[in-house]
């Protein structure tokens, strides 16, 4: 894909630091719409650090992250730039949706109420209208007749299809995954990549943290390995997963590849 | 042995109808308290999580006043303090509103640690769709602890009750205020305080066997 | 505003007696509550033979009834039964054992939760090397009880402060009867009610710090 177009989403030299520690060091990406990137790596290389810097529930303390004419700014302890940020991220989280390892379905709220919540409460959406278009969301990923169970009762995967379609509720331009199906007895894995295949088939735009290799090579356009903090690598799968540069992500390769 | 047997009858005779009376005040008494905190309590553990660090210091010295003092010295301050304030209730009121707002503390303490035990991805999940801080408490953190709420309140409810026996001592007419009638009339304290213990005891194992019931009912709620 | 103060400066020492009184019912309370507590664990561990299932009834009925009414209540009936004893004993005394009977079956509840957390193969271990079931006990599970337990037996500590107040009803010229001597004497309340709770308070207050403290080591450790 040749990208001549503005970004959708574009990090500029971010970085994050806990104390000393600097888990993301220098990170520049530039997200194009309909784009699906896999972001993989060792676990602890920041890879979930970086998503969650991307819709501010991390605060980044270096750099910039733009979407439209909204940005957030690293933070170095100024209260300022914290006030600020978290009325940009507001916005922004209303075109940028996530997805949590754990779900997160608010157990207290049918399937039905956990899809609304958002589109009613914050995009003031008319209730009906949230609804059918709740359902037909439902519909589309199987979870139409659960419509009125609690999440309580439903599968690993059914919790997960219906928390992707929570996000999806809220008609975003870009979502994230933060390890959607690292929380998921194996038998549930295929039917929640199975929902992230069509919705990458349909154009969304996607930046997918994962573990799930086979998903990433046949799925994303763009691969970006992590380690240590930095993005390493950064290409087509084919390019990263068979001609990667750094010895780094050759050695992480061969490892997975002979389990 | 026959003459002590005598001297119980005739004792509980006159004791327990004073103190059927007393246990209608205790637990109205109880029942009011119980209410008031349970609003007052909410208000405050709302505070004590709120962003604003004004509200949080106000929860956290309301809660850490009422633990930190004896309920009976509490009881003296509200007796003598409440008409210096210019609040003229009678004894009845006055140990409702002060039983009330010491149980608040605990409540509040209850459901603060409740919605703090709530799973993290819980609020993150609200944050990401957009949603402010005070509406993410509002429509999905407070509501979680509803589930709490419950079991908690009637976990209090056994607590309250033994809690308004000190009450007695600014004359409430409440139960242990009537062992003292009783025992004007039959010179028996040992029996009559027996009396008002079983009494007590009876009241709070039906209540933790109630709210042993509806903490199962409830249970649907939590993750 | 300062004849107030005056007054209460003026009665300070009274005060200062009265705290004194507060803490050595206290203390001894929680002593003897912690003998009991131990005592009742003991009696709760025995196996399913009648006895000691008998046994276990009875100690389930007393936790029962001593967490199920007011401690007045129950510091009016032991001194009752005290004085039906025929034991002439002082106020003080039925006090303290009022207050430690009470202690003794909360603090019981507090070491069955403090007991569940040892693993049970900690038990088996020290069986295999051939521990008698008294050093066990001894050395292995009471030390480690009152380790994890510490913070609540603290917290027990301050409920038993809290609660000291009530033996003024038997006379015992602790801090709040203190205070209710001085109401009576000179016809003021406030001032001395507010330097009483102002006093009760400081002394929680640091009682908590020292909870809160005990359960940060336990989780570094």
């Amino acid at each position: 894909m040749e990208n001549t177009a503005k970004p959708v989403m574009s990090v500029k030299n971010m970085s994050k630091k806990y104390g000393e520690l600097e888990v993301l060091k220098k990170i520049d990406i530039d997200i194009y719409e309909g784009e699906v990137i896999s972001i993989i790596g060792p676990s602890g290389s920041g890879k979930s650090t970086f998503l969650r810097c991307l819709n501010y529930l991390e605060h980044p303390t270096g750099g910039v992250i733009r979407i439209h004419e909204h940005s957030i700014l690293g933070e170095t302890g100024g209260v300022s730039i914290r006030k600020k940020n978290e009325k940009e991220a507001r916005e922004i989280r209303k075109n940028v949706g996530m997805v949590f390892q754990q779900f997160n379905l608010w157990p207290h709220k049918t399937v039905l109420e956990n899809v609304i919540e958002g589109p009613v409460q914050i995009k003031k959406v008319k209730k009906e209208d949230a609804v059918k278009n709740a359902e037909r969301l439902l519909e589309k990923v199987g979870m139409k007749e659960k419509m009125n169970a609690y999440p309580t009762q439903l599968s690993g995967g059914q919790q997960q299809r219906v928390a992707i379609v929570r996000t999806l509720a809220m008609e975003p331009e870009v979502i994230l995954f933060d390890e959607p199906t690292s929380a998921l007895d194996p038998e549930y894995v295929g039917e929640v990549l199975a929902v992230m295949k069509e919705l990458a088939k349909e154009g969304m735009t996607m930046v997918v943290v994962t573990h799930e290799m086979g998903f990433a090579a046949e799925v994303a356009d763009r691969v970006c390995f992590m380690d240590g903090g930095y993005v390493i690598e950064d290409g087509t799968p084919e390019e990263v997963f068979k001609n990667p540069k750094t010895d780094r992500a050759k050695q992480f390769f061969s490892k997975i590849l002979n389990v | 042995m026959g003459g002590f047997i005598q001297e119980f009858i005739h004792v509980t005779e006159i004791t327990v109808p004073l103190l059927l009376q007393g246990i209608l005040v205790t637990l109205e008494i109880s029942v009011l308290a119980i209410l008031l905190a349970s609003v007052v309590g909410s208000l405050i553990a709302y505070l004590a999580i709120a962003e604003n660090k004004v509200c949080r210091a106000v929860a956290r010295i309301y809660i850490k006043l009422f633990r930190c003092t004896p309920f009976m010295v509490e009881v003296y301050l509200a007796y003598y303090g409440l008409p210096m304030l210019g609040i003229n209730v009678s004894a009845f009121w006055t140990g409702v509103l002060i039983l009330g707002f010491y149980t608040a503390a605990y409540v509040a303490v209850t459901l603060e640690s409740g919605i703090k035990a709530l799973p993290k991805g819980q609020a993150e999940a609200a944050y990401a769709i957009g949603m402010s801080k005070n509406m993410t408490l509002l429509r999905i953190l407070f509501p979680q602890t509803i589930g709490m709420i419950v079991p908690a309140l009637t976990g209090q409810f056994v607590q309250t009750v033994k809690d308004s026996s000190i009450l007695s001592i600014i004359t409430v007419a409440e139960m242990t205020m009537m062992t003292k009638e009783a025992i004007g009339i039959t010179f028996s304290p040992l029996i009559v305080y027996i009396c008002a213990g079983l009494f007590y005891w009876a009241i709070n194992l039906v209540i933790e066997l109630v709210s042993k019931k509806i903490e199962k009912k409830y249970r649907r709620f939590s993750v | 505003m300062s004849e107030s103060i005056e007054l209460v400066v003026q009665y300070m020492p009274l005060f200062i007696k009265g705290l004194g009184y507060t803490i050595l019912v206290s203390v001894e309370a929680i002593l003897i509550a912690m003998c009991i507590s131990v005592i009742l664990t003991v009696l709760r561990m025995g196996g399913d033979s009648l006895p000691s299932r008998s046994i276990k009834k009875v100690v389930a009925v007393y936790i029962s009834f001593v967490r199920g009414t007011p401690i007045l209540v129950q510091i009016y009936i032991i001194f009752q039964v005290l004085a039906v004893l025929g034991l002439n004993l002082s106020g003080f005394t039925s006090g303290v054992i009022a207050l430690s009977l009470n202690s003794g079956g909360f603090m019981a509840e507090i070491m069955r939760g403090g007991l569940a957390a040892i693993p049970r193969g900690q038990i088996e271990a020290a069986e295999a090397i051939g521990m008698s079931k008294r050093k066990i006990w001894t050395r292995i599970i009471l030390p480690q009880v009152f380790k994890i337990a510490a913070p609540q037996l603290t917290s027990e500590f301050i409920n038993v402060i809290k609660v000291s107040p009530m033996l003024s009803v038997l006379a015992v010229v602790e801090l709040t009867r203190t205070a209710e001597r001085l109401v009576k004497v000179t016809g003021q309340a406030i001032p001395f009610y507010i330097t009483i709770a102002i006093i009760y308070f400081i002394v929680c207050a640091l009682l908590e710090e020292l909870v809160k403290l005990q359960e940060r080591r336990k989780l570094t450790r």
